[in-house]
């Protein structure tokens, strides 16, 4: 395989691994880093990567793991990032209405989902993966795939309708 | 949609339950039509899948890291370098011996070059002893103000 085509392979799934990495990492810099080092892996595996058959869940894969690696080595080294301050953002009276507001109102909630619910809801919600998929993916059955990603979207409506009543009283 | 409809995809949405067909008919609904009140928060979350759809990964990716060839560039001047003073200090070394000593082989010769550079130095330093007689002027006039004797 040489450098064109592995392109040609990997540039569709380059914009899901990025989004990937941005939900777990949150920082644009570092999904961006994480993007670019998981690329790099799969080129150094092109000879390999024929024998997997799905690519795609292959980089997703990879992408998932290089980043929980990244999350627990930045744990280990007392930097992890908390985004907890936003709590005072909302208060203020009507603009919160926005849409762009209440759409970062749900990132921050995905923020506080365990690391396995967000991966499953930004697998499913917003990259459309069959559910055989995410399973090669995450590497465990539909039914727990099922049962998380419903406490991830409970989770996430539940947040949202606190917030509405904190703003409206 | 009616609405009982609706509802119950919406419940099945939440359990987890609904298929990707469902689900894209759902966002298509709370995309485009006017939505109940009691669903609202449904129609900021599907906007929000929308929208995180829309991120792409900013420019380009590069398939060969250079960090690699600086560390490899870096490394092969500092050998350059330790090599090249090795080379020049040993060379120093060696000159040194090879051009200015050893040309004088008996002792008796040797004892004379000695001796001559020896008178030599002398000469040089009662050349420059004589000079030092104008400090004697400087002495007068400092006599002359502080009494000594």
């Amino acid at each position: 395989m040489n450098q064109k085509t592995f392109i040609g392979v990997v540039n569709p799934v380059k914009d899901k691994m990025y989004r990937l990495a941005l939900r777990l990492l949150i920082s644009k810099d570092s999904a961006e880093d994480a993007t670019q080092e998981v690329l790099l892996k799969l080129w150094s595996r092109k000879d390999k990567i024929k024998d997997y058959a799905n690519i795609e869940a292959f980089a997703m894969t990879v992408t998932k793991n290089y980043c929980l690696d990244q999350l627990k080595s930045k744990q280990n080294n007392n930097l992890k990032i908390v985004h907890t301050n936003y709590e005072s953002q909302d208060r203020s009276a009507f603009d919160q209405l926005e849409t762009n507001d209440r759409l970062k109102q749900i990132s921050l909630i995905l923020e506080t989902l365990p690391e396995q619910q967000k991966l499953i809801f930004q697998l499913r919600d917003i990259e459309e993966y069959e559910y055989e998929e995410i399973s090669k993916v995450m590497d465990m059955n539909e039914t727990a795939i099922r049962v998380s990603l419903s406490r991830a979207r409970k989770k996430i409506r539940i947040e949202l309708l606190k917030k509405d009543s904190y703003g409206i009283t | 949609m009616e609405l009982h409809k609706l509802e119950s995809l919406v419940k099945r949405y939440d359990d987890g339950g609904t298929t990707l067909e469902e689900e894209k008919l759902l966002k298509k609904y709370f995309h485009s039509e006017k939505v109940p009140e009691h669903l609202k928060e449904y129609e900021v979350i599907f906007s929000f899948s929308e929208e995180e759809k829309n991120i792409c990964h900013p420019g380009k990716f590069k398939l060969k890291s250079d960090k690699k060839w600086y560390a490899i560039i870096g490394v092969a001047a500092s050998i350059l370098i330790a090599f090249g003073i090795f080379t020049f200090q040993e060379n120093q070394q060696q000159n040194f011996p090879q051009n200015e000593l050893g040309t004088i082989e008996t002792p008796e010769e040797a004892y004379f070059k000695a001796k001559e550079t020896l008178q030599m130095v002398a000469q040089i330093m009662n050349n420059s002893k004589e000079e030092l007689v104008y400090l004697d002027e400087f002495n007068k006039t400092k006599n002359q103000i502080i009494k000594i004797k």
